[in-house]
C-alpha cells in the first residue's frame, strides 16, 4: 500500500517534483517536517539518563571495578564507531526514521519481496513493541523518581499496591504531558528538552565535582580494587555491554548501541549535513568522558556492592555527600529521565511516521499536522500503546530480550552501509566513514548477538523470534500484496479531520 | 449545496481553505511561527461553515481517489482544509482537547489525593547512637596504665590516652566498670563503695574523668559509667551513721530488722550462699545484704537514700558522662514484709542462692519504678541539650518477662535496654540449632515488648569468650554479635582474642555474682591487662616493671599492634564487621533466620531494599559442610565473600570471590559473611 495520497493528489506530486529541484526542501507548499533541531539540541538528544540509574549492571556483570570502567570506555568507543557510520547514513539518506529508512533505502531495491522485509520487521517490532515499551518504562522510572523523593521527604509510607498505583498514575500523567507537548510544538519540545539537558549536565558536573573532591581526600579504597574478581566469561561480558550501551542514550529508547535518536529525526535537523555528524562526533565522546568520570565518582563513595544494589546510585551518592542539598539529585534525575522520555517520544513519533509513509504501517500514522507539521497521529498511537503497557504489569521484563532483536537490525544496518557503497557508489556523501568502522562494528555486533544466546539461553529469545515471525505473516498480505481492510477508510478520515493531519511527501533519497 | 464546497476548486464561501494554506506556507519560512494549535484553528474559524456529515466526506473522497486499488486513503491537504474548519470537527476537536485535559487533571487529582491521604510512615524511628553503635566495656584497672604513678594499674588517664583505639575499632560507647572510691585501696570488683561521688584514687581524680569525657566527645565517643546502686560498703559513712543512730537521718538507709527467735528474720540467702542477714551488735538488729556482709543493701524505700542516689546520678552526668549501666539491678528492692520465707526449691542444696524462689527479693515492682525514676533524671539532662543519656541495666540472673519488663513501654520507657545476659552463658559445644533457638527466643521476647535487642559475649564476671568457646569461634561469634539487629557489647580484649589468665600465685577467685553457670568460676582471670603489643611482661599496658596482674602468655600474637598490621586478624575482622554495621541492610534491614538442613549450621540474612544484602553462615560442627541456600527466594545464585574467619582456607570463599549460593563451603567453627543482591 503505497501512500494513496501521493498518487491521488496532483498538487503534492508537483511539490515533490519541485523538491527534487531544490534538495534542501526548505520551501514547499506540501506537508513535510520542519527543521528545528540545531547543534545543541542534537547533542542533547544523545546524553542519556542511564548513568544516574543503573551503572550497577555493568559493574555486577563485569565483576571488577577495573573491568567495568574498561567496559564503559569500550561502550563509548563502540558508540562512537557506530555513530560515525550512522553519520554517513544519516547524511546520505536524510530521512527521519533511523535504521528503518536506511534498511528500506538500502535493501528494498534488491528484491521486491525480501528487500523491504527487514525494514518492515524492524518497524513492526519497534513501533508496536519496543518503543512504546521504552516510552512506558521511561515514564515509569521518571514517575518513581518524582514520587519516591516526595514520599520520603514528607515521611509518607504507602502500601506496595497503592505505591504502584501512584507511580502508574504519575507515569500516565507523564505520558499525557509528553505527548501533548510533542503534539503542541516542536519548538517547545526542544526548549523543554534543552532545559532538562542542562539540568542533566549540571547534575553530571556536580557528581564529577564530588568525585574529584573525594579523590582529593584520598577516597580510593574501592577504585584500588582494580581488576579483582573480573569475569572471564564470554557471554557475561556481552550482557555487561548491553547494560553499558543502554546508558548511552538512544539507549534510553532503544537499548541498542549506536542507534541514537538523532538519526530518527534527520528531517528536522537544521542543516543536517553539517550538524548531524557534528552532533554525533561531539556528543558521544563527551558522553563517554562524562560517564567514565561519573562512574569513578560513584566509586569514591560507594562500595561496588552498594553500587550494584542501589536502585539509584546518584541519589545514594548525593545523600552521602550533599547533605541538605541531597534532594537536588533525585530532582535532577527525574528531570533528566523526563527529558530522556521526551526525546524518546519525539523520535518515536518520527519512526512511526517514517514507517507509515512507506506503507509499512497504517497510513494515518504517517500524517502530519497541516500547520505545525507534527506527526501527531504517530505520537498519539505510541502514547496509547505505552498507556496500555503502563497499566498492564511487568513491562520491563521483556524489554531486554527485544534489545537482542534491535541488535540484529543494527548489524543489518551496518551491512546496508556496505551495500550502499556498492549500489550507490557516486551518491553524495557529505560524510564518509572509514570502511573498517562498519566492518568492525558488524563483528562486535555479531558477537553481542550470539554470545548471550550461547551462554544464557532463555526461552524469551524464542518469543522475540515469534514476534518477528508474526510480523512476517502480516507482511505477506498487507504489505507485499497491499491488501487492505475496508473499514480503515472512514477511520482514517475521521482521524484526519479530528487532528487536522494530512499526508506528507517523501523527501529525496538522493 | 454544501457539496459544492467539497468538490469545487473555488469554494463559494471559500477563503477558508486557501487562507489556511497561505498561512502555513508562510509559517514554513519563519521558525518561530509554529504554534498553531488546535485552539488557534478553532478561534480562527469557529462558526464559519455549516454542518458536514461524515458520510458525505467519505463519498467525496471515494470519488476523488477513484481508481486507486486500496479502498481507503487519506485526504490531501487541500481537501482536508475544506472540511477541517467545519464546526462539527472544530467542536469535536475542542471536546477531545478539553476531555483530554479533564482526564489528565483528574489523574493529577487522583495522584495528589493518594499522596495527601498517604499515612505517615510508622516511623522506623531514626536509630540513635546507642542503637547504631557498639558498646566497648573497659575494666579501668586493666586497660591502660598512664604511668603517672608507676603502680602497674590502669587508670582514667590511660583510657584517655587510648581513645584512638576505640576510634580505630569503630565503637562509639565506652562503658567503664565502677570507678568509685572503695573501702579497699585494691578494688577487686569496685563494688564496696565508700563514696559514690569520688573517684578511686588508684584510677585518678575527678578532673581526669572530666578530661576523659571531654576528649571522648571530641572523638564522637560516649563515656558510660557502670554504677551499682544496690549496696554500699559497710565502711560507707551512711552505714556507720545508720548503726549508731537508728532514729537519725540515715537510720533507715539500710534494711534493718529484728531477728526471729535469735535467728535471722527469714530464710533469705545471699548470692554467695548462707543467710542474707547479718547481726550488728551496736544497732542490735540484722541488716540485709544480697552480697557479702561487707556490702549491705541500701534501703531504697528510704526517701533520703532515693534522693541521694538520684543526686549521685546527676553528679556524674554533670561531669559529662553519657549515661549509666546500672549493676545488680534485680536486687534493688526487697519485700517490705520480712516475715515471709521464700519458697524452697526441692532438690537444690539448701542455703545456696539457687535453692530459693526469690519472689520477695528479686525484680520487685518497686525496682521497675525506681528505674523509671532514674530514667526521669536522665531525661532532665536530655531535655537540656537534646542528647540522649543511655540507661542500660544489668538484670543479672533474670530472663524472660522479668527481664523484658525493664524496657518499660511506650507510655513509660524505663531502661534503654536490659543487658542480655542469656547469650553469655553459652558454653562450648552448642550446635547451630541451639544457637538459632537461643537467638530466636530472645528476639521474640524483645520484639514482644518492642524493645531493642543487644548481644553480650563476655563480661568481667565470666570466662573470656576465647577460653569459654574456643579461639576458633571468635570471628564467627563476632559476626553473629555484630551483624544481628541490636547493640553489641564487646568486653575489652575480645576483639583481639584475649584468653583467661591465671593470677600470679595460681589461685583463682570465686565469682561474686550469679551471672554465670559454673559455680566455681574464676573472675579475675577475665580481667588481665589489655595486650597492646608484644613487649615482654607488660604488653604495652604499663611502663612500671610489674603490671598488677600477669599478662597473658600469648601476647606475642594476641596483641593489638601486631594484629592491626595483619589483614587476617581477629582485630581487623572485628573492625570490618563493625564497619559493615553501617550498611543499610545491617542497620535497618530485616533479619531472617535461614533454613538449613544441617543442625551444625546457623545462618541468617540481613536485607533491605535497594542495598546489598548480607548472608552470615556459621558452621558449629566439627567438619566442613557446604550449605545450599537455593530455597531462599531472596538470595540469588551468586554472592560475594566479604568476611570470613581468620583461619579459613577454602579457596572459593576468599574475600571478594564469587560464591555459588547453592553450595557455600563452610569449615568447622568457621563463620562467613557474603554479600548479595537481594531478590524481591
Amino acid at each position: 500500500m503505497e501512500n494513496a495520497a501521493f498518487d491521488s493528489c496532483d498538487e503534492i506530486r508537483k511539490d515533490e517534483l519541485s523538491a527534487e529541484v531544490k534538495p534542501n526542501l526548505e520551501v514547499t507548499n506540501g506537508l513535510e517536517l520542519k527543521r528545528k533541531v540545531g547543534l545543541f539540541s542534537g547533542v542533547a538528544l544523545i546524553v542519556g539518563s542511564g548513568i544516574f540509574i543503573s551503572p550497577g549492571g555493568v559493574l555486577q556483570r563485569s565483576g571488577s571495578v577495573g573491568l567495568s570502567l574498561i567496559m564503559w570506555a569500550a561502550c563509548g568507543l563502540l558508540a562512537i564507531l557506530g555513530s560515525l557510520s550512522y553519520a554517513e547514513l544519516g547524511t546520505l539518506i536524510p530521512k527521519s526514521g533511523g535504521e528503518y529508512s536506511y534498511l528500506i533505502d538500502g535493501l528494498s531495491p534488491l528484491h521486491p519481496f525480501w528487500g523491504p522485509l527487514p525494514a518492515f520487521l524492524y518497524s513492526w517490532i519497534s513501533v508496536l513493541l519496543l518503543r512504546p515499551t521504552t516510552f512506558a518504562v521511561g515514564c515509569l522510572s521518571c514517575a518513581s523518581y518524582t514520587i519516591y523523593p516526595i514520599l520520603a521527604s514528607m515521611g509518607l509510607c504507602l502500601g506496595t499496591e497503592t505505591e504502584d498505583l501512584l507511580i502508574k498514575v504519575t507515569a500516565v500523567l507523564y505520558i499525557g504531558l509528553i505527548t501533548a507537548l510533542n503534539c503542541y510544538s516542536v519548538d517547545w519540545t526542544i526548549r523543554v528538552q534543552n532545559f532538562f539537558t542542562v539540568a542533566k549536565l549540571v547534575a553530571i558536573a556536580v557528581l564529577i565535582g564530588c568525585g574529584i573532591y573525594q579523590l582529593s581526600t584520598g577516597e580510593t579504597q574501592y577504585l584500588a580494587q582494580g581488576f579483582e574478581g573480573s569475569t572471564t566469561e564470554f557471554g557475561t561480558i556481552a550482557t555487561a555491554f548491553y547494560g553499558g550501551l543502554w546508558a548511552y542514550d538512544g539507549w534510553y529508547q532503544d537499548r541498542g548501541c549506536v542507534m541514537n535518536n538523532l538519526n530518527f529525526i534527520t528531517e528536522e535537523i537544521k542543516n543536517p549535513y553539517v550538524n548531524l555528524p557534528r552532533a554525533i562526533m561531539i556528543g558521544i565522546p563527551l558522553v563517554t568522558v562524562c560517564y567514565l568520570a561519573v562512574n569513578v565518582a560513584y566509586l569514591t563513595v560507594l562500595s561496588p556492592q552498594a553500587l550494584i544494589n542501589s536502585d539509584a546510585v546518584a541519589v545514594d551518592v548525593g545523600n552521602y555527600l550533599l547533605g541538605p542539598l541531597a534532594f537536588t539529585i533525585p530532582l535532577a534525575v527525574a528531570m533528566s529521565t523526563f527529558g530522556g522520555v521526551l526525546t524518546g517520544a519525539f523520535s518515536t513519533g518520527r519512526l512511526c511516521f517514517a514507517t507509515a509513509r512507506e506503507g509499512h504501517m497504517i497510513d494515518v500514522l504517517s500524517y502530519i499536522h497541516v500547520d505545525s507539521r507534527i506527526p501527531s497521529p504517530a505520537l498519539i498511537f505510541t502514547a496509547i500503546i505505552a498507556l496500555i503497557l503502563v497499566i498492564s504489569k511487568n513491562v520491563s521484563s521483556l524489554i531486554d530480550f527485544f534489545t537482542f532483536a534491535v541488535w540484529i537490525f543494527y548489524v543489518l544496518t551496518m551491512i546496508v552501509l556496505l551495500i550502499l557503497r556498492k549500489t550507490r557508489p557516486d551518491a553524495r556523501r557529505p560524510y564518509k566513514v572509514p570502511l573498517f568502522v562498519p566492518i568492525l562494528t558488524i563483528i562486535i555486533g555479531s558477537y553481542l548477538i550470539v554470545a548471550p544466546i550461547v551462554t544464557e539461553p532463555a526461552v524469551e529469545y524464542l518469543y522475540v523470534l515469534g514476534v518477528l515471525f508474526v510480523g512476517f505473516l502480516v507482511y505477506i498480505p498487507f504489505v507485499y500484496y497491499k491488501c487492505s481492510l475496508g473499514f480503515m477508510g472512514p477511520i482514517t478520515k475521521f482521524i484526519q479531520l479530528t487532528l487536522s493531519v494530512g499526508p506528507t511527501l517523501k523527501p529525496m533519497s538522493d | 449545496m454544501m457539496n459544492e464546497n467539497y468538490n469545487g476548486v473555488e469554494p463559494p464561501k471559500g477563503q477558508i481553505a486557501p487562507k489556511a494554506r497561505v498561512e502555513s506556507v508562510e509559517s514554513l519560512g519563519s521558525k518561530s511561527e509554529s504554534r498553531s494549535s488546535l485552539a488557534a484553528h478553532a478561534d480562527e474559524k469557529s462558526g464559519d461553515v455549516g454542518q458536514v456529515k461524515f458520510t458525505k466526506n467519505t463519498d467525496d473522497s471515494a470519488v476523488e481517489i477513484g481508481t486507486v486499488d486500496v479502498g481507503f486513503a487519506g485526504m490531501g491537504k487541500e481537501e482536508l482544509m475544506k472540511y477541517a474548519n467545519d464546526p462539527f470537527w472544530i467542536r469535536l476537536r475542542w471536546t477531545l482537547f478539553v476531555l483530554f485535559w479533564i482526564a489528565w487533571l483528574a489523574m493529577l487529582v487522583i495522584a495528589i489525593v493518594i499522596v495527601v491521604l498517604a499515612p505517615k510512615c510508622p516511623a522506623p524511628a531514626p536509630l540513635e547512637y546507642w542503637q547504631k553503635g557498639v558498646v566497648y566495656s573497659v575494666n579501668p584497672k586493666s586497660f591502660q596504665d598512664s604511668g603517672a604513678n608507676q603502680d602497674g594499674k590502669g587508670d582514667l588517664k590511660g583510657i584517655m590516652g587510648r581513645l584512638n583505639h576505640f576510634v580505630h575499632l569503630g565503637v562509639n560507647m565506652i562503658s567503664i566498670s565502677p570507678i568509685f572510691k572503695t573501702a579497699d585501696d585494691e578494688p577487686l570488683y569496685g563494688q564496696d563503695i565508700v563514696n559514690f561521688l569520688e573517684i578511686n584514687p588508684s584510677y585518678g581524680q575527678l578532673q581526669d574523668l572530666k578530661d576523659l569525657t571531654a576528649a571522648a566527645k571530641q572523638e564522637g565517643l560516649k563515656v558510660i559509667l557502670d554504677l551499682p546502686l544496690n549496696h554500699a560498703s559497710s565502711k560507707h559513712a551512711w552505714f556507720t551513721q545508720s548503726i549508731e543512730n537508728a532514729t537519725g537521718e540515715c537510720g533507715d538507709c539500710f534494711v534493718w530488722r529484728d531477728g526471729k527467735n535469735g535467728e535471722p528474720p527469714n530464710n533469705w540467702v545471699s548470692i554467695f550462699g548462707g543467710s542474707a542477714w547479718t547481726f550488728n551488735n551496736v544497732r542490735n538488729k540484722y541488716y540485709y545484704h544480697i552480697y557479702g556482709p561487707d556490702q549491705p543493701d541500701l534501703n531504697l524505700r528510704s526517701a533520703k537514700v532515693k534522693n541521694e542516689l538520684k543526686n549521685i546520678a546527676r553528679f556524674w552526668l554533670d561531669q559529662g558522662v553519657s549515661g549509666f549501666r546500672l549493676l545488680s539491678v534485680p536486687y534493688l528492692y526487697e519485700s517490705e514484709n520480712t516475715t515471709l520465707d521464700e519458697p524452697q526449691i526441692p532438690g537444690v542444696t539448701p542455703n545456696s542462692y539457687a535453692s530459693l524462689n526469690h519472689m520477695y527479693t528479686k525484680n520487685l515492682d518497686e525496682t521497675y519504678n525506681f528505674i523509671g525514676e532514674i530514667r526521669a533524671v536522665l531525661q532532665e539532662f536530655e531535655d537540656k541539650d537534646g542528647d540522649h543519656r543511655v540507661l542500660f541495666v544489668e538484670a543479672e540472673d533474670s530472663e524472660g518477662a522479668s527481664a523484658m519488663k525493664y524496657y518499660g513501654d511506650t507510655a513509660k520507657p524505663l531502661a534503654d535496654l536490659p543487658v542480655n545476659s542469656k547469650f553469655i552463658r553459652k558454653q562450648a559445644g552448642f550446635t547451630g540449632i541451639q544457637l538459632k533457638n537461643e537467638i530466636v527466643a530472645y528476639l521474640e521476647e524483645v520484639s514482644g515488648v518492642a524493645g531493642w535487642p543487644n548481644w553480650v559475649l563476655g563480661n568481667r564476671d565470666t570466662e573470656r569468650m576465647a577460653s569459654r568457646l574456643g579461639a576458633k569461634l571468635i570471628d564467627a561469634m563476632a559476626m553473629v554479635q555484630l551483624l544481628l539487629p541490636g547493640t553489641p557489647f564487646t568486653y575489652y580484649g575480645e576483639e583481639i582474642g584475649m584468653e583467661d589468665v591465671a593470677p600470679i600465685d595460681g589461685s583463682v577467685d570465686t565469682c561474686p555474682t550469679g551471672n554465670k553457670l559454673a559455680a566455681n568460676s574464676t573472675c579475675n582471670q577475665a580481667r588481665s591487662p589489655y595486650q597492646w603489643d608484644s613487649s615482654p611482661n607488660t604488653a604495652g599496658f604499663t611502663n612500671a616493671t610489674e603490671p598488677w596482674y600477669p599478662i597473658g602468655d600469648n601476647s606475642d600474637t594476641i596483641n593489638a599492634k601486631d594484629q592491626m598490621a595483619l589483614t587476617n586478624s581477629y582485630f581487623n575482622i572485628y573492625r570490618e564487621l563493625v564497619n559493615l554495621r553501617k550498611q543499610p541492610a545491617v542497620m535497618h534491614g530485616t533479619m531472617n533466620i535461614l533454613n538449613v538442613t544441617s543442625e551444625d549450621i546457623f545462618a541468617f540474612s540481613r536485607i533491605r531494599k535497594g542495598a546489598p544484602g548480607y548472608l552470615i553462615v556459621l558452621n558449629l560442627g566439627d567438619k566442613e559442610t557446604s550449605v545450599d541456600f537455593s530455597s531462599e527466594p531472596s538470595i540469588p545464585a551468586e554472592a560475594q565473600a566479604v568476611v570470613r574467619s581468620s583461619f579459613a582456607v577454602n579457596e572459593t570463599t576468599t574475600k571478594g570471590s564469587k560464591v555459588d549460593t547453592t553450595s557455600v563451603p563452610v569449615g568447622s567453627n568457621e563463620g562467613l559473611v557474603l554479600s548479595f543482591v537481594p531478590q524481591f
